[in-house]
């Protein structure tokens, strides 16, 4: 018996109810359900065999009741003068199915270097867009472009579900190794795409170029780690800011101990140091608070597909905002859809007018000394995030009518090299800047 | 064949009457047990599926005797079976089989 299929439930009265079951059974006809009454059976037959009862109806001389009807024919057959409703079910069946031909939605994961809409404006260059047609769309295409365009894209995947798009990347990572990138950010070494990295006239990686490890501080090296190249210091040495701490170069000697040659390479090495940081940071008493004394409020409008449409304000018409004012806009956009993959074009916009006033305010002594406590205990988080260990804090906060300062001296033991090509150092050494 | 044959009658030789003996296919049951094929298939006997105490599927039966809440009564080749329990209800009856649901207490072969 199929799920979907026109029954019918009768009630079969007379006296040869179950001569009349066994010659449904005889002649092929099935019975479901069969419940026994007083004097009759109640029974549910298929539509199709229930004009084969006839002839058995004679023979057995029971009557058949119907009681009840079940199943699309009958259903349709009901509703027939409501013909409108079917055509308007078909015409919305056939509008979804159109609808789900083309993409309503483009998601974005794992971006951080580049913004939303700047990965949307590489695609819209693509002529990928809401609105575009699935079929239209090549997939393994967006993956390419978007890694040739940017550098830092390291993996991409491009996806469709329902209407929605899903693109997720992987930008490049930032690795800790012994050369501090100029602003101290620990043991970090940066990872590129080789290819993609910019090159010499020589065609050479500006990476591969040799290059020394030099020192960004003045400090006591506390380890010292040699990977690639020639060690200068050593461990407990005081080294100032600008010595060299490993030489990216090699010496290669002859059997009788001669030099034979010198090979340049790029220095690599884990070199730690104890040094003193300067940490001061004034702040201001008087700040600026928002004052929210007004009434907000609210408009509503809808979008479908790339057009906006808002209703009107009743404060627009009666003039209550003046110019002038200052307003906190909240806008929340609510896109339409049947499925957590299939969108609709369709979306619901709603904005809020919150207007303020700036008011002058000071800070209370208290309230001074925990934003800097905050700031410091912050910075202090953040150096120990690259690797820094932190030795000694002497900073002191002390407050004042104008405002607080923080100022004192953090020793600090962390990574203190960074890379500095020797074909730019020894121009420097000539020009004397270094 | 015989060792087969000996074998289903010393089976059923303490249960059966002297008249069920004649009717019931001894030879063809050890027809079928000696072919290692199903023996309904042979002996034309009814086969019955039973799902707990609460479904009942009969295949091979000839016709429906009686049908009460109680007791239904199937006549089947050789012999007849009467399922006695409560709220009895025959959820299917077709050419090849009938599905019988309720609470079933007892199962009777005549």
């Amino acid at each position: 018996m199929p799920v979907i299929s026109n029954r019918v439930q009768c009630l079969v009265t007379g006296e040869q109810t179950l001569r009349f079951v066994n010659l449904c059974r005889n002649n092929g006809i099935e019975l479901r359900h069969l419940i026994r009454k007083e004097n009759a059976i109640q029974m549910e037959i298929d539509a199709k065999n229930f004009k084969k009862l006839r002839p058995l109806v004679r023979k057995t001389h029971v009557k058949i009741h119907i009681l009840d009807r079940q199943g699309p024919a009958f259903f349709f057959y009901r509703h027939r003068r409501r013909w409108w409703f079917l055509i308007g079910a078909a015409v919305c069946t056939g509008i979804i199915y159109v609808m789900s031909l083309f993409i309503w939605q483009i998601d974005i994961d794992g971006n951080s270097k580049y913004t939303d809409e700047l990965i949307l404006q590489a695609l819209a260059q693509m002529n990928v867009k809401t609105g575009c047609q699935k079929s239209e769309i090549d997939l393994p295409r967006i993956e390419e472009e978007l890694r040739i365009m940017y550098n830092e894209i390291t993996w991409v995947s491009a996806s469709i579900t329902g209407t929605k798009l899903q693109i997720e990347l992987r930008e490049g990572d930032l690795k800790i190794s012994g050369s501090s990138g100029g602003d101290q950010t620990g043991n970090v070494k940066r990872v590129e795409n080789q290819e993609d990295s910019p090159k010499t006239q020589n065609g050479e990686s500006e990476t591969d170029l040799p290059a020394n490890l030099v020192t960004a501080e003045d400090a006591l090296i506390t380890n010292l780690v040699v990977r690639r190249g020639t060690a200068a210091v050593r461990y407990g040495d005081e080294v100032k800011k600008g010595d060299v701490l490993i030489e990216g170069k090699v010496y290669i000697y002859n059997e009788d101990e001669t030099l034979k040659k010198v090979d340049y390479l790029t220095a690599d090495g884990d070199i730690e140091g104890r040094y003193q940081q300067n940490y001061e940071k004034n702040y201001q008493r008087e700040h600026v608070v928002r004052d929210y004394d007004g009434k907000s409020w609210k408009t509503y409008g809808f979008e479908i597909g790339d057009k906006n449409f808002q209703l009107p304000s009743w404060q627009n018409f009666f003039g209550q905002n003046s110019d002038g004012d200052l307003t906190e806009i909240w806008f929340w956009k609510k896109k339409f859809r049947l499925t957590p993959t299939f969108y609709l074009p369709f979306s619901l916009l709603y904005t809020e007018y919150v207007p303020y006033k700036n008011v002058m305010e000071d800070y209370t002594d208290e309230e001074l000394k925990q934003i800097a406590e905050k700031e410091l205990q912050k910075y202090l988080h953040e150096l120990e995030k690259k690797g820094v260990q932190i030795i000694s804090n002497s900073v002191t906060i002390s407050l004042d009518a104008g405002g607080g300062h923080a100022k004192g001296v953090l020793t600090l033991n962390g990574p203190i090299g960074k890379e500095v090509p020797i074909r730019s150092q020894q121009m420097a050494w000539n020009t004397g800047e270094f | 064949m015989k060792q087969h044959k000996k074998f289903v009658q010393n089976q059923v030789q303490t249960h059966f009457s002297q008249k069920e003996k004649k009717k019931y296919p001894f030879l063809k049951i050890a027809l079928a047990t000696f072919l290692q094929v199903p023996d309904e298939t042979l002996a034309a006997l009814p086969v019955f599926y039973g799902v707990g105490r609460h479904r009942l599927r009969v295949e091979n039966y000839s016709s429906v005797q009686s049908y009460q809440e109680e007791k239904i009564v199937l006549l089947c080749p050789k012999m007849v079976v009467t399922i006695v329990g409560k709220k009895l209800q025959i959820t299917c009856i077709n050419e090849d089989e009938v599905v019988i649901e309720g609470v079933i207490r007892k199962i009777e072969y005549q």
